[in-house]
C-alpha cells in the first residue's frame, strides 16, 4: 500500500484534476488505485457476524466517498483521510445491521458477547482465559468484564430468600437442618435432592450432576453437553434458583 | 476459626447486612481474584461460594453490617466475613449449598460465635 513519491504525486496531480474536473472517469481510476486499502480496511471487520462480500461493498462505498471528498489542498494524506472515511462507512454499517461492534456500554450488552469471546480464547490458549485477556479481546476495562460476569447471574434470588417476616423462627430448610449438618449425611438427605432434580429438564439435570456430584468444570460440562460455557453458567444459574424455590415448598 | 496470617494488600469491605449487597461483594472478590491472576472459571466459582456464603450470612444476621476481608497468605485465597447475629439462632449449610460449595471452593466455614455469624470461604492455589 505503500507509494513512491511518484506515484503519490501523480495520485495527488488526479485528485487536483479531479476535483477540478469532476471527471468520472478519474474518480473512478482513484477508486480503483485505494481498492487494496479498502479491502485491507473491510478484512478488519471480517469475522463479525457478517458476510464478507457485503463489508467489501462497504469499504468501497466509503472510497468512493473519500474520493469525491478528499480536498489535495489540505495538507493530508489521502490514505490517511481514506482510512477515516472508510472505517466510519463500516462501523455505520455495523451499527445499523448489528449491534455487534458497537462499543457496549452497557455489561448486559457486553455480556452477550462474552461467551463467544470466552470460547474463542479458551480453545486458541487451550485453558480457561483470565480477565485482562478477556477485556483486551473485548477492548474494554477489566472491570467491565467483571460487571458482564455479574449480569450472567446472581446464584441466588433474593425474593426468594429474603427473610419472611420479623419472627426470628428459622424459616428456609438450611436453618432447620441446623448447624450439625457440617458433616451431612448425603444419602439422608438425596431423597430430598432427588425429588427436586426429578423436576429439572433432563439436561439441566445433566448440568447439576456434572457440576456438583461429578465436581466438573464448567468448561468440561460445555464441551460434554455441546453447548457454550457461559450457556452452562447461566444453566446452572437459572436452575439452581429452581431447585431452591421447590426445596421451600418440599419443606413447607 | 483457625487463624491464618494474612500477607500484604488486605482488602476491607463492609456493606450493610442485606441481600440487595451480595452483588457488591462477589464483584470485590471476583476483582480481588482477578488481580491474583485467577481464569475466568476459578472466579465463577468464587463468586458461587461468596453469594452462597454472604447470603447465608445475611439471613441469619441481626441486621447491621457484613464486614468482609479479602487476603492471601502463600498458598490460598481467603475471605472471611462476619454480621451480627441474635442469641440463639441456628446456623447452618442445607444439602445443596453444601454440594455446591464443595464444588467451587476448597473449604468453608460457616457459624456462629461472639455474638457473630462467621463464615469463611478458601481456595488453595499457588499464589506468590
Amino acid at each position: 500500500m505503500a507509494l513512491s513519491a511518484q506515484e503519490r504525486a501523480e495520485s495527488r496531480a488526479k485528485f487536483v484534476e479531479f476535483r477540478r474536473t469532476g471527471d468520472r472517469k478519474l474518480r473512478n481510476e482513484l477508486i480503483e488505485a485505494h481498492k487494496s486499502l479498502a479491502s485491507h480496511l473491510a478484512r478488519r471487520y471480517a469475522n463479525r457476524g457478517e458476510p464478507f462480500d457485503d463489508l467489501l461493498q462497504v469499504a468501497y462505498l466509503g472510497m468512493l466517498k473519500a474520493v469525491e471528498r478528499f480536498d489535495p489542498d489540505r495538507n493530508l494524506e489521502f490514505s490517511t483521510y481514506a482510512t477515516v472515511t472508510v472505517e466510519g462507512e463500516l462501523k455505520r454499517h455495523f451499527r445499523d445491521k448489528t449491534w455487534s461492534v458497537r462499543v457496549p456500554r452497557r455489561p448486559q450488552e457486553l455480556h452477550l458477547r462474552l461467551g463467544n469471546v470466552i470460547n474463542d480464547l479458551s480453545q486458541r490458549l487451550a485453558r480457561a482465559p483470565r480477565i485482562p485477556e478477556v477485556a483486551a479481546e473485548l477492548g474494554v476495562a477489566e472491570e467491565e468484564v467483571l460487571e458482564a460476569m455479574e449480569v450472567g447471574g446472581a446464584y441466588r434470588s433474593s425474593s426468594l430468600d429474603t427473610r419472611a417476616g420479623e419472627s426470628n423462627e428459622p424459616t428456609t430448610i438450611e436453618r432447620r437442618l441446623g448447624a450439625e449438618d457440617r458433616g451431612f449425611d448425603i444419602a439422608e438427605h438425596r431423597v430430598l435432592l432427588d425429588a427436586v432434580l426429578g423436576d429439572l429438564s433432563e439436561r439441566e439435570r445433566t448440568i447439576v450432576e456434572l457440576r456438583f456430584f461429578q465436581d466438573k468444570t464448567q468448561t468440561e460440562i460445555a464441551e460434554e453437553v455441546g453447548i457454550s460455557q457461559m450457556h452452562v453458567s447461566r444453566l446452572l444459574a437459572r436452575t439452581l434458583i429452581q431447585m431452591r424455590e421447590r426445596l421451600e415448598t418440599l419443606d413447607a | 476459626m483457625e487463624a491464618v496470617e494474612p500477607q500484604d494488600g488486605v482488602v476491607r469491605l463492609t456493606v450493610p447486612a442485606a441481600l440487595e449487597y451480595v452483588r457488591i461483594v462477589r464483584l470485590t472478590g471476583s476483582g480481588f481474584a482477578s488481580r491474583l491472576g485467577f481464569d475466568i472459571e476459578e472466579i465463577e466459582n468464587l463468586r458461587v461460594a461468596l453469594d452462597e456464603l454472604a447470603s447465608m450470612a445475611i439471613e441469619v444476621a441481626s441486621g447491621g453490617d457484613l464486614e468482609i476481608t479479602f487476603f492471601t497468605t502463600d498458598s490460598e485465597l481467603r475471605i472471611t466475613g462476619k454480621a451480627p447475629i441474635a442469641d440463639g439462632v441456628d446456623v447452618g449449610v442445607e444439602t445443596l449449598t453444601a454440594q455446591i460449595l464443595k464444588a467451587v471452593i476448597d473449604d468453608y466455614e460457616l457459624g456462629a460465635s461472639d455474638g457473630h455469624v462467621r463464615f469463611s470461604c478458601v481456595t488453595r492455589r499457588p499464589l506468590n
